[in-house]
């Protein structure tokens, strides 16, 4: 299949090589002329045009989805840590737990709407895994930062 | 549907839709949720969590969305992690810091707005309608595409059926049934005919069968059409009724030939 693909993007690119190539050579023709030539060539002008754009449009998207790609290693490192700090809360009482919590909610970067009512009905385990999703949030807040 | 639910669901869909555009998607292979969601902002994690599908955690822009280590079913974890994503894209506020989803939150697609629109929402990103209406345009309705779809995505088969009914130019509609009730259902634009929620099933149709411990038949059935619906011009209809084991439910696929 990647195999399959890869020869059809070199056939492209070998095909948008030997038409530009004519279109230099072609500079003093009129449009309609050209098409002459390509039909002459056994090459349909509308056919071609509309397998270029489709090419093009392919290209574009490729490009787009390498943003995942760069997003992907990224979230391979923020998992590495997240992994290396799991389980650091363990020993911490609730009452502990539900300190950091609250550190946590008093930063202004948390939209004020939120409450935390319910928090104190919630197990120690309960709370100790909503301080680790804080905290997997707050590292991304770092990787931002470190993009910047 | 009311107007301002289908309008807020309209927008959900948009929101979805860009993100499958932003990324430049065009193939099912190409939906990488995990990495879709990092670049929005958003980890996921598996671990301890009890009584929830999916968590949503919001802090500022940035969230993590939390799995039980136990679900182990792809299409479900997907759906959820999409579902999770929509609330955290459509900015839905919870009553807590987390947004606490169940497995009823997912399966009701008409109980509360929020988790509507996140269902509409992981439905257009796990299914773009770019890549998943030319599937739905068939001769015969049945779940045979539905399932071709929920393969290829990565889907459950609910969700994949869904999509078809919305996309699929036969006039059809899905039903979900939970012991002997129809429980809620999902027509096409052009389904003209009121399904009765709520009440007990009828004899004559396959989902009861089901119920009642028989063999349910599992192919498309041409059957009396009053037995679903409540119009007596129209004589039959084509009934394909699927078992959801996990959840003890039956989806119904209805579908009248134009």
């Amino acid at each position: 299949m990647q195999n399959d693909e890869k020869l059809k993007n070199e056939r492209n690119m070998l095909f948008i090589d030997s038409l530009a190539d004519f279109l230099a050579s072609t500079e003093s023709k009129s449009s309609e002329e050209v098409r002459e030539e390509l039909i002459v060539e056994g090459i349909d002008p509308d056919i071609s045009t509309n397998r270029l754009i489709e090419y093009a449009h392919k290209c574009s998207m490729d490009a787009k989805r390498k943003q995942l790609d760069h997003a992907a290693s990224m979230r391979n490192r923020v998992e590495t840590l997240n992994e290396k700090s799991a389980g650091r809360f363990t020993a911490l009482s609730k009452e502990e737990i539900m300190k950091k919590m609250k550190d946590y909610l008093a930063s202004p970067v948390l939209a004020p709407s939120f409450s935390y009512r319910d928090l104190n009905k919630k197990s120690r385990e309960d709370l100790e895994a909503i301080l680790e999703d804080l905290e997997a949030a707050q590292s991304m807040t770092s990787v931002d930062e470190g993009n910047e | 549907m009311k107007f301002d639910l289908e309008l807020s669901i309209r927008i959900a869909e948009k929101q979805a839709s860009d993100i499958i555009k932003k990324y430049g998607i065009y193939q099912p292979d190409h939906i990488r949720l995990e990495d879709i969601a990092f670049d929005l902002g958003v980890t996921i994690k598996e671990g301890s969590l009890m009584g929830a599908s999916a968590r949503l955690i919001r802090y500022g822009i940035h969230g993590t969305i939390r799995l039980p280590v136990t679900e182990s079913n792809i299409a479900r974890k997907r759906f959820s992690t999409a579902h999770e994503l929509g609330h955290f894209v459509l900015n839905h506020r919870g009553y807590s810091l987390e947004i606490v989803c169940s497995e009823d939150d997912m399966m009701n697609w008409y109980k509360k707005d929020d988790e509507t629109e996140a269902n509409f929402f992981a439905s257009e990103l796990l299914m773009p309608e770019s890549l998943v209406k030319k599937r739905c345009d068939v001769k015969k309705v049945s779940f045979e595409p539905v399932g071709k779809i929920a393969e290829d995505f990565r889907t459950s088969l609910t969700a994949a059926a869904i999509r078809f009914v919305r996309f699929c130019p036969e006039p059809c509609a899905l039903v979900c049934s939970e012991n002997y009730f129809a429980k809620w259902c999902y027509t096409s634009d052009d389904w003209k005919f009121f399904i009765p929620l709520h009440r007990k099933l009828d004899d004559r149709t396959l989902a009861a069968d089901y119920f009642a411990g028989k063999e349910m038949y599992d192919k498309p059935l041409e059957i009396e059409a009053e037995a679903w619906i409540e119009n007596r011009r129209v004589k039959e209809i084509t009934e394909h009724s699927i078992a959801l084991g996990h959840y003890g439910l039956v989806l119904t696929l209805l579908w009248l030939r134009s």
